[in-house]
């Protein structure tokens, strides 16, 4: 029982929301707030008709694409800028500046470089969450343990060697929470380019029922995508995360 | 084996608040080819500074002489620092690889040599796991194993038990003494403690407080096997500690 206890946790609160939002739509218009029923059914004619997968899919491909460029080339830059106090002080301003440029100005500026194409979702993920991930990696770099790195040299292990096995397993913490906010972000500027000029992919859908005014198949378009995140999350990152973790022993709180 | 001569090693660091430290002022001293020497000093005076140097770390002025050659690259050291500083990510086996693959031993000798060393501290059972999932003398066991895996020519070993307790600690300076006994090599081992020292090593090394100097230089001329706390020990240690002021 006490195993599932936190899955439970979990159901439970989803179905407190949603028996709220039930009640709550029982208030309203179904065009303002429409029931959870109608909007589930919404969901399932999109999986069933295949129409979400390939929305799904392109949104995906931009993001993994992106998302992927963006993680080596942050990586790379917060190493070297862990490494080197001049290099910090070179990209200090940029990464500040890149910090605060807003998703949607990424967006515009894409597009109208790259044209209505995938390359410009591409190029504003690449954009907006570079500086951010960055910053993170810079952060464990900082925080790197300085005696292990001593204890590498004193057993004459070369640069790489001390940056594959000493510095990297250090970063993978770090790593997991650049992923994480890295893929929120991400999906956020896809959005907004695929709504701004693609034709097609998740952003794009919704905003065609914004168009046309359908709060139940806004909704629907959204939880559908939501429970494909949940399952990367849950699926896929915890259980890297289970395997990149493995030697550190579980501190009950 | 080779013996290694410390001359006139200075080393100064800058403070925080822009002071200049003057850590080492002078330090000299020499041990001979497998030999066991200690040295003996307060907490804080910079025995770890010279460990350093002499594991080429940090630079300094004077003269670090190993094997008759200055400034000797070549030759094998084996530190073995005060906390076990093991890679907690790496299970203990890769631990001992991770050093094995940086002195460029061959692959196929490696599993056979930390089969060895690891047999040798006693954790043979051990290897497949995580150094977190292990005590505190385990690791520090573990730290044992991998300095020696690399079968160096210089063992260095900074206060490596003062972390322990007590028992723990007797037992692993037996295991060191029978160790260095089957595989004579030069080894320098610094503590904080004189019985200790006088238990381990064939010279001590006297030193002093920042600004740091070798005072004195002490024979331990009792036979071995040695018996901790037997009388010659004690009446050794009572003339190091009141050679020290105290």
């Amino acid at each position: 029982m006490r195993r599932y206890r936190s899955t439970i946790l979990v159901v439970a609160s989803i179905l407190t929301v949603i028996f709220i939002w039930w009640i709550v739509s029982l208030f309203y218009r179904p065009e303002f707030l429409p029931s959870p029923f109608s909007v589930f059914q919404t969901v399932v004619k999109l999986f069933a008709t295949g129409k979400f997968f390939f929305h799904m899919y392109k949104t995906l491909i931009r993001i993994l694409i992106g998302f992927t460029l963006a993680m080596v080339l942050s990586t790379f830059l917060g190493v070297v800028m862990g490494i080197s106090k001049y290099v910090e002080k070179f990209f200090e301003a940029e990464v500040l500046i890149g910090l605060t440029i807003p998703a949607l100005c990424w967006a515009a500026i894409s597009i109208m470089w790259f044209g209505l194409k995938d390359a410009s979702a591409i190029f504003a993920i690449i954009a907006l969450i570079t500086p951010m991930i960055t910053v993170n990696i810079l952060q464990g770099m900082k925080a790197l343990d300085k005696d292990v790195i001593e204890m590498g040299k004193a057993f004459k292990s070369n640069k790489k060697m001390i940056i594959q096995h000493i510095v990297l397993p250090q970063l993978v913490p770090y790593f997991f929470a650049s992923i994480r906010f890295g893929l929120g972000l991400a999906w956020k500027v896809v959005v907004i380019a695929e709504m701004m000029g693609l034709s097609n992919g998740i952003g794009y859908m919704i905003s065609f029922w914004f168009g046309l005014f359908s709060m139940k198949d806004v909704l629907a378009w959204t939880i559908s995508f939501t429970l494909v995140m949940f399952v990367i999350e849950y699926g896929i990152i915890r259980s890297f995360e289970k395997r990149f973790t493995r030697w550190r022993p579980v501190t009950a709180f | 084996m080779p013996e290694i001569i410390v001359r006139n090693l200075e080393k100064s660091f800058d403070s925080i608040d822009g002071k200049t430290i003057n850590v080492l002022n002078g330090v000299s001293f020499e041990a001979q080819d497998r030999e066991f020497v200690c040295l003996l000093g307060p907490s804080g005076c910079g025995k770890s500074t010279i460990l350093s140097i002499i594991a080429g770390l940090i630079d300094y002025s004077g003269q670090v002489i190993i094997d008759k050659e200055s400034n000797n690259s070549k030759a094998k050291i084996g530190y073995i620092f005060q906390s076990p500083r093991l890679l907690n990510w790496k299970t203990v086996k890769h631990n001992i690889k991770f050093v094995l693959e940086a002195n460029r031993v061959m692959p196929e000798n490696r599993d056979k040599i930390i089969d060895r060393y690891l047999d040798l501290v006693g954790l043979g059972e051990v290897e497949d796991n995580y150094p977190l999932f292990l005590s505190g003398g385990m690791r520090a066991r573990v730290g044992i194993a991998r300095a020696l895996a690399i079968e160096p020519e210089i063992l260095l070993m900074d206060e490596p038990f003062s972390h322990l307790d007590e028992l723990t600690a007797r037992r692993l300076r037996e295991e060191i003494l029978k160790i260095w006994h089957e595989e004579k090599r030069t080894v320098i081992f610094v503590t904080h403690n004189a019985l200790e020292a006088v238990f381990l090593a064939d010279k001590i090394f006297l030193l002093s407080d920042k600004p740091c100097k070798v005072f004195k230089e002490i024979s331990v001329n009792i036979a071995r096997p040695r018996v901790f706390e037997s009388p010659q020990m004690i009446k050794l240690e009572k003339e190091i500690i009141s050679s020290m002021g105290l």
